[in-house]
Order: structure tokens, then sequence, then C-alpha cells
């Protein structure tokens, strides 16, 4: 009996399982001409908001602070850029053209705002501008905002973007101007014991950098040296927002008194957290920040006597915002995610990567490319059963990924990835690198294509130069390594490398690791092509491809123990010496151990075009000096920029795309 | 009997440091360069503040001169203040969530404890009628049926059964949401007006005069609690069938049914109290785990609970995080083992002469 039972169960759910699986796709049964009658239908896609005044945003990154003079990543970067205004701001999906916002007009050598020798900047501050607690904002907070900024210091912050500029070419934060022999750097203890003199004098020299004229209502940055890019830097991010002064002193932060400043600096951000500073934000911007849920949520709501009358650009929002609350949720998970999307609870479609681009394409029902999208052409409506819309060919760019070769690795304490750490055929010297042929070599080796079209989908492109599209020296003609076996296998036989016993490299061969953080794909595929192409070339030359958890991956970076790896920005402005000073006399240039010479090579060229207020004399300088020694000397293989695609929900309105804000502007949205 | 709890519980501090020993050694053989790579971003002079941060905090340190410091805190040389130290309260602050470890245990707890309670009744009490119905009628239709409905829920992983949740009553009929709360429900519970009395927000919303919110509450708990349930109901339905199987063969069942007591009452209560013992047993750890958080259960279904803060704490190595929710999470299973054993002393005398 009990046998009987059992046989009959597992048929029903053998048979059961047969019917689901035989069933035909829904795709397959529907009629060609029932899909095209739906095609026609397509008012029914445009859906409307269940809450057409409230915005709720799915994000997979809280703030790390929402203290502007430390927070440098875009989780916090959106909040401050929505509660606080700049200066000026950029015009609309336009990163490099520039419109006043608290301030009158934008500096230029023509309305005098701009010196004639560029070592003075001044801004005409707006009046009747009134902070979020109803105060009025004055030039002194203007003033006061930067000068806390720079005081407040610490490496972690993007304060060198100012110190820069202000203080001096090359530095990166206050603590070197206390200290050039020694610089206390993030050392707050080891700051204090300087002398008092000492201490005030820096404070005061800041603020001799920033200076506010009540009487004329301007405020004026003397700056070191000219800087090109110091416009650009003022329009977005923490670093650049006007804030209360009585607000940050009673909420924790520096009053502006010169003898206190060092108590204010590289406070630990777990500190900084428990401050008003820290964990709210109080500004002059469209909204006003309600409250933060770490982990949970972030509400925004309109400021409802914001004090923009006049639009910014043609078309731009004035007074009060049309999204009343902003609700920014933490949501890790991608199905969770699109599921929110999907039952309307969210007003964003965020995927976690280009991987899953092909699963939200099943949810599209109308397709646009930008350039139709914002000459205000209609959406084409292919399936108005399905949800979202998406926005294709974004070509504006402010983020990329590259592969640096380390030019002398450390080998303090051993090194595994250079197998045995000479040229003996079973390893790399440590500073295989050094020798241009290798690095011209490898980049020939690598097969761009198939990175672009298998990896990022065929919706990338490539890279000529180190700039990005639309930056001041991009140039799309400009001689570039592509996928060729020869030109690689030639390079490794010019190659300066023998062995001991005079073998040459292309003989000898190498084995040595390409090295990536579990769980990015990206990166891992770009090892593995890295590997591939060297095989190509010769089965003497082994990359193992080595996946490391990311805080060993870190480690070893950060101990500059791998010889090849992945290197990235993303822009803090749209300038082009954000990219080429991070890449080549900065940050990646120490990273990567560049030689002195080579350093000192682009420095030069950096430190000329940067402070070169002709825009054509300073393209010139970028497309002809410095694009040919990059292409040269090949310090890195540079890949891909990905054309950005846009998915969203029917009612969305008065979206664009601006490379550089931290996600959105939302006073510029609207929902119907 | 109050001998042996009281040697349970002066045995609990013991085991706790032993919890506490054994997390923190194991997380010591991670470098200091790791430990810190948290708090570290991909910046300019990185070197330099990771070296600065691994000597503020000592992680060069002997094991046991950090497992101390963890321990009681430290002593700040200038003004002669203790700070930090677990034993003096202060856990630190979990940079994976952005806030003092205090204060997100005191925010997530709750979340985790009132999940934790709803879901008793569905995820214990179902399963195990579902095991009694299927004892009752062994070897019959309905047996099948029930063996077979808990078997396939045991074998979907709680992500994927999760999902198609969501998938389901969510994203296509938009009836069970994820969260806590709607969005207009937690600007209510966020502002000032609404009083946050136990931090259990069904409880709270009624105390508050809301039950809207108590409903809206509720939506949100139904696919977490579905979900909990399901995946855990052919353990209990497994249990409890064979325990009462056991039972119903024992020579005391023939007696009482030789006797003539109703077939009703030889079930519930010859057989039923007999093969409970198990499922006490099995209840602990369950209430244990459920309010240790489920972290793939809060994840998906974006509940902020305990769970959901201890998976991006792992997944971002925040090491004073996970040491905290460790020892919490040990906590909760020593109390918990001891409820189990004291209530099994109750139930069957052996255990109290042993």
């Amino acid at each position: 009996m009990r046998s009987k039972w059992y046989v009959l169960f597992s048929a029903l759910v053998v048979l059961a399982t047969l019917l689901v699986a035989c069933q035909p796709a829904a795709e397959e049964a529907a009629p060609a001409a029932e899909a095209v009658e739906e095609a026609a239908d397509a008012e029914a896609f445009w859906r409307t908001s269940a809450d057409p005044t409230t915005w709720v945003e799915t994000s997979i990154g809280d703030p790390e602070t929402l203290d502007t003079s430390r927070d440098y990543e875009t989780g916090g970067g959106e909040i401050l850029a929505n509660v606080y205004d700049t200066l000026v701001f950029m015009e609309k999906d336009q990163a490099s053209t520039f419109v006043p916002m608290l301030a009158t007009e934008v500096p230029s050598l023509e309305n005098g705002g701009i010196s004639e020798d560029g070592m003075t900047v001044t801004f005409k501050i707006r009046e009747g501008v009134k902070f979020h607690d109803g105060s009025d904002m004055t030039v002194d907070d203007v003033a006061f905002s930067f000068v806390r900024r720079i005081l407040a210091g610490s490496t972690v912050s993007p304060q060198w973007m100012l110190v820069e500029p202000l203080m001096g070419a090359g530095l990166v934060d206050i603590a070197e101007v206390v200290d050039p022999a020694n610089p206390p750097y993030d050392d707050q203890a080891t700051l204090k014991t300087y002398d008092a003199a000492t201490l005030a004098t820096v404070c005061e020299l800041v603020q001799s950098k920033v200076v506010a004229d009540a009487a004329a209502g301007t405020v004026t940055f003397n700056l070191s040296q000219p800087w090109a890019p110091f416009i650009a830097t003022l329009a977005n991010g923490g670093w650049a927002v006007v804030e209360s002064k009585a607000w940050v002193g009673a909420n924790g932060g520096w009053d502006g008194d010169c003898a206190t400043w060092q108590n204010y600096y590289a406070v630990p951000t777990e500190e900084l957290n428990q401050l008003g500073i820290g964990n709210s934000a109080m500004g002059t911007g469209p909204y006003v920040f309600d409250h933060w849920t770490p982990g949970e949520e972030i509400v925004l709501t309109a400021n409802e006597n914001y004090w923009m009358t006049e639009p910014m650009w043609e078309g731009a929002p004035t007074g009060a915002a049309a999204i009343k609350t902003v609700v920014i949720k933490q949501v890790g998970e991608f199905s969770t995610r699109l599921a929110m999307a999907q039952a309307g609870d969210a007003d964003n479609i965020l995927a976690g990567s280009t991987e899953d681009w092909p699963i939200l394409d099943e949810m599209v029902g109308g397709e646009i490319t930008y350039a139709e999208y914002m000459a205000g052409e209609p959406v084409v409506i292919t399936d108005p059963t399905k949800p979202f819309y998406k926005v294709t060919d974004i070509t504006f760019a402010n983020t990329r990924t590259d592969i640096g070769f380390n030019f002398n690795v450390n080998v303090e304490g051993g090194n595994s990835f250079i197998g045995s750490g000479v040229l003996d055929g079973d390893g790399i010297p440590a500073d295989f690198f050094s020798d241009v042929h290798v690095r011209r070599a490898f980049s020939y080796c690598f097969d761009y294509d198939t990175l672009a079209t298998e990896v990022m989908q065929g919706e990338a492109n490539r890279a000529p130069v180190l700039m990005l599209p639309g930056m001041i020296g991009y140039d799309e003609e400009a001689e570039q390594y592509t996928y060729d076996i020869d030109k690689c296998v030639e390079e490794l036989q010019a190659s300066e490398w023998v062995s001991e016993d005079g073998t040459q490299l292309y003989d000898l061969g190498f084995r040595m690791s390409a090295v990536y953080n579990v769980g990015n794909t990206l990166r891992q595929t770009i090892a593995e092509l890295v590997q591939a192409g060297m095989q190509e070339a010769g089965p003497q030359f082994v990359v193992e491809v080595v996946g490391l958890p990311w805080p060993t991956f870190l480690a070893n970076i950060n101990a500059k123990k791998i010889p090849i790896f992945i290197i990235g920005w993303l822009s803090d402005y749209f300038d082009t010496h954000n990219w080429t000073s991070t890449f080549t006399s900065a940050y990646y240039s120490f990273k990567q151990n560049f030689p002195d010479e080579l350093r000192a090579q682009f420095t030069e060229i950096n430190s000329r075009a940067v402070q070169e207020n002709d825009p054509a004399e300073r393209e010139k300088i970028y497309k002809e000096e410095f694009n040919t020694l990059y292409h040269e000397t090949a310090p890195a293989m540079l890949l891909f920029t990905t054309k950005g695609r846009h998915y969203a929900q029917p009612w969305e309105n008065g979206w664009y795309a601006n490379p550089i804000y931290s996600n959105k502007w939302y006073y510029s949205l609207s929902k119907d | 009997m109050t001998q042996y709890i009281v040697r349970r519980l002066l045995l609990m501090p013991l085991t706790l440091i032993g919890v506490t020993l054994l997390i923190f050694g194991m997380l010591s053989f991670l470098s200091p360069a790791e430990r810190v790579s948290l708090y570290v971003r991909d910046i300019p002079k990185n070197d330099i503040v990771m070296n600065s941060l691994i000597e503020r905090y000592g992680l060069d340190d002997p094991f046991l001169a950090q497992y101390w410091r963890w321990m009681v805190g430290q002593k700040d040389a200038e003004t002669g203040e203790w700070a930090g130290g677990i034993l003096r309260g202060n856990f630190g602050y979990s940079r994976s969530a952005n806030q003092n470890i205090v204060d997100l245990i005191k925010r997530r707890f709750p979340a985790t404890v009132e999940l934790a309670l709803y879901s008793i009744v569905p995820l214990i009490g179902v399963g195990t009628w579902l095991g009694i119905v299927a004892a009752k009628n062994h070897d019959k239709l309905i047996d099948q049926i029930t063996r077979l409905f808990g078997i396939l829920g045991y074998s979907f992983p709680s992500f994927v059964f999760g999902l198609l949740m969501l998938m389901f009553f969510y994203a296509k009929y938009q009836i069970f949401p994820p969260d806590r709360l709607s969005n207009w429900a937690m600007l209510v519970v966020s502002g000032d007006s609404f009083t946050s009395y136990t931090s259990l927000v069904t409880v709270d919303a009624l105390l508050n005069g809301r039950f809207d919110i108590f409903l809206d509450a509720l939506r949100h708990l139904v696919l977490p609690i579905i979900t909990l349930s399901y995946i855990n109901w052919a353990l209990y339905l497994r249990i409890m069938r064979s325990s009462m199987l056991e039972s119903m063969n024992q020579d005391y069942i023939v007696t009482a049914r030789a006797k003539g007591v109703k077939e009703k009452d030889v079930l519930n209560k010859h057989a039923k109290p007999n093969a409970m013992i198990p499922i006490v047993t099995m209840s602990g750890m369950t209430i244990a785990g459920l309010l240790s958080g489920v972290t793939i259960t809060e994840t998906i279904f974006i509940y902020p609970g305990i769970g959901s803060a201890a998976a991006a704490a792992s997944t971002q190595l925040d090491v004073v995080t996970i040491l905290s929710l460790v020892l919490l999470t040990g906590f909760i299973l020593l109390v918990a083992n001891l409820i189990v054993d004291i209530t099994y002393a109750f139930l069957d005398p052996r255990v109290r002469l042993s």
C-alpha cells in the first residue's frame, strides 16, 4: 500500500515537472499580431507613481560621514550636494560649463573675477540667501567654510584639492605647511605639540588665502600659483559647499578661533559621526536634512523657502523642489532592489554592475538614446506591459579601469607574486617593468576587443589617452596600443632583460602573478586576458591569475608587492589635471613606483599645463607633450570607459546625466 | 534543582570568556594590515594612514595585551581616565554600520526580537503540528503529502525561497512588502509625535494608538516569517513525527489502549507529552538562532535586524563589530541552552538526578 502511494506521488511530481518544463515560453506563445497591438498601445506604458511627491532611491552605499571636511565618497556626496549649495554649479549635464549658484557670476578674466596673472579668483556672493535654520548666509560663512575644511585636514579627506592650489602645488595636507620637513600627517596628538605661535601662523596663512569682504560682498581666493581647474574644483563636492559658521561651531566643529584649530585636525570619522557635523547637515540647498538611520535610510525634505528664483539654465527648476520627500534606502541585494522597482516602491533601478544589464533588459518596454532623450524625442515603446524604459549610449564618463605596472615591486619579507624573483624562466626580477619594452609588450598582448564585447557587452569606448572624453587634451586620434601579438613578440625580443647566463627574455620566458580581489569579476577577467595574451606570445610566458580576499589584496597593494594590478579613478572634478596629476605625478606614480626621472618628466608637463589659463595653449601641452610621453613610456594599459545606461520608471521626469554628480540632484526631478 | 541552575549560571561567564578568547584569537590570525583595511581608502598617503592606525590601536601588540585592552579598556596617560573595554560597556565603533556598537545593538536587536517573536508560533507550532498530523496518519496519503511538503521546504536554500516569495508576493502582486515599515509609516515612527516605548514597532504602534502602523508592520513581517518557517518545518515535522511514532509504539500506549482510553486521549495525554521532549531541545536552539539574527532572510527582506548588520560587518571584515556580535550570539545561545536544560529538567526528572 505504502509503495503504491509513493509511486503515485512520484509520478505526479514528475508529470507536473514535465508539464512546467514543456510549457512553451510566453514569448513563443504570443502571436506576433498581438505583440504589435500591444506595442501600439504605448500610452499604457506611462504608468504614474502612487506617491508623486516622494522619491524613494535604493542605494548600496551609506555615507561614511556627513562632515563636509571629511566626506570623500558618493554616498555622502549625494546628501551634501542636495542639502548644501556651491558657489558655482555645472550647467545641466555639462560637467565643464559652469553657472553661478551662491555666487552671482562665474569669475573669469573677462569679468575681472580672475586676475590677469591668474593668482586671485573673486566671487561676488549672492545676497538674501538663508540657511535652513533661518539665518542669513554671509560672506564670512563662505570664507569660513573653506578655511575650516583646509585646517580640518586629514589625508583621507578631499582637502588636497584645495590645499594644492591655495597652499602650493604638490601639497596635499595642511600638516605639510606646519612642518614641511616632517609633516605630522593625520596625527593630531603630534600636531598639538608644535608651539602655539607656529600653529596660529598657519591658521592665519590659510585665512589670508580665502578673504571675505563684507562691504563688497565678495570672497577672494589667493592662489599660490595660477590654477586652471580651480573653478571646476569649486563646482561640486563637500569640499566646495558653503556651511554656516555658527551651526558648525554649535555642532562640534571648529568655531574659527586660530588658537584651537589643531583640536579639530584629522578627527577620526567615528568621532565626527558622534557630532552634529558628522551625523547631520544644514545648508542653504534645495533639501533639508531630516534624519539618517545608518544602514537603513536617509530622509530629506524639500526646503520650502529655497532661495532660487531664477533658473540656472533654461528649463532649470526654481522655488521649492517638486519632490517633497527623498528617502534614500540602503538595499544591498540587487534582487530586492529590483523587486522594489517592479512593485513601484523604488523610483530608481539600480544595477549592481553591467552584469545585471541583461536581467534589466528583460523588463524594458521602451528605449531611447541619450542624445534623443535630451533632444526631447519620445521614448520608443516596444512592450507596454513591461515596467521600465532605458536610456542608452550615455557617453559621459567620470571613471575608468586600467592596468598599471609596478616599476619596482617590494620584495621585503618575500614576494610570492614574482616567482623566483630573478629572470630564470621561473620568475621576474623586482624591477621587471622598469623596461619600457616589457610594458609595451604587455600593452600589445592584451585582447582589448574581447574585454569590450564579452565583458562590457559592446558598450564601451576605448581610451586613446589618459584623460576622459570631453576633457581638455582628449584626442581620439592619438596613437594607442592594439592587440597585436607580432608587435608584442617584437617588444619582448627588444627587451634588455637577460638572465645570468646571457639568455634573452624572449627565449627564457617568465612566471609572475596577475592579482585581483575575489568577487570582482571585471578585474578577474582582465587578469585572465593578460594571462591569455602572454600565452599567445609564447608558452614560456606564464602569468598566474591569483584571487585574493579584499583585505589581503589591499594590504599587498599598499605594500607595493603586486607587479601588475588594476588601477582606476573616479573624477573628483571634471578636469584633465585630476587624471594626469593622479596618474603620473602623485598617487599612482607612487603606487607604481615610477622612477624619479619619469615622474619628474610628467610633473614638469603637468605643472605647466595646470598653470596655463589659456585653454588653447593648455590643450596643446596635453596633446603634444603629455599624450605622446604617456604613449611612449606606457606606464599603464589604458582600457575602456563604459557607455552609460539609465533604467527608469515611466513616471520619472527631469533626469539627465552629469558625470560629476554623486548620483542624483533631486531638485531637478519630478514624477507624474 | 536550584543548585543545578546556580551551577549553570556560574559557568556562564567562564564560557563567555572562552568564547571571547576563541573568536579574538581567530581574528588575530589576520595581519594588522588586514584588520585595518576597512579604515583605509584607496587614497594618496594611505600607507601612512595604515601604519598610523596600526600604531594607534596597538594592532602590533602581543595577543594578550590586545585582548586585555579589548576587555577592560585603556587608561589615558594624560587624563587618567579609562577608555573602551567591553567590561565597561564600550564595545567600540562599527565602521560598517557607522555608529557605536551599543547603539547598533540597541536599534537592531529589538527588530530581530520582534521577528523572532512572531516567527516562533508558525515555525515551531506549525512544524510540530505537521509532525503530529503525519504521525497520526502514518503511511496514509496525508502523511505522504505532509512529508513531501516539508522536504520541499527543507530543500530550498533560504535565499532562493525568500527571493521567490519576494518576486511573487511583492514584485508581482504588491501584497507583502520587504523592510520593516512602509515609507509613510517610517516617517511617522521617526517623527517626534511617535513615542518608542519598547522599540518593537508592532507593540509601540498599539501603545501609540496607531493601528494602521501596527497592520503595516505585520504586513512587512509576513514574508520573512513564511521564509523562516517553511525552510524549517521539515525538521520539526520529521522529529515530531518519528518521536510520536516511537511513543505510540511504547508499552504504556498499548496499555492505555487496552484499558479502553479514547484514541484522542491516548495521543494528547500519553503520546504527545513524551514526544515533545526533543522538540523542546530543538526549540531552544531555534529561538536562539532567531534571536542571533537570521542573516540571509534579513538581508533579502532588508529587515534591519542583527543578522543583516552581521552580514555587512562580515563582508567588510569589520573586526570590532564581528567580535561584539559574536559575543552577543554566544550570550544568547548560552542563555537559551540554560533555559532548555532547565525545561528539560522539569520534563525529565532523570536530568535533575544526574
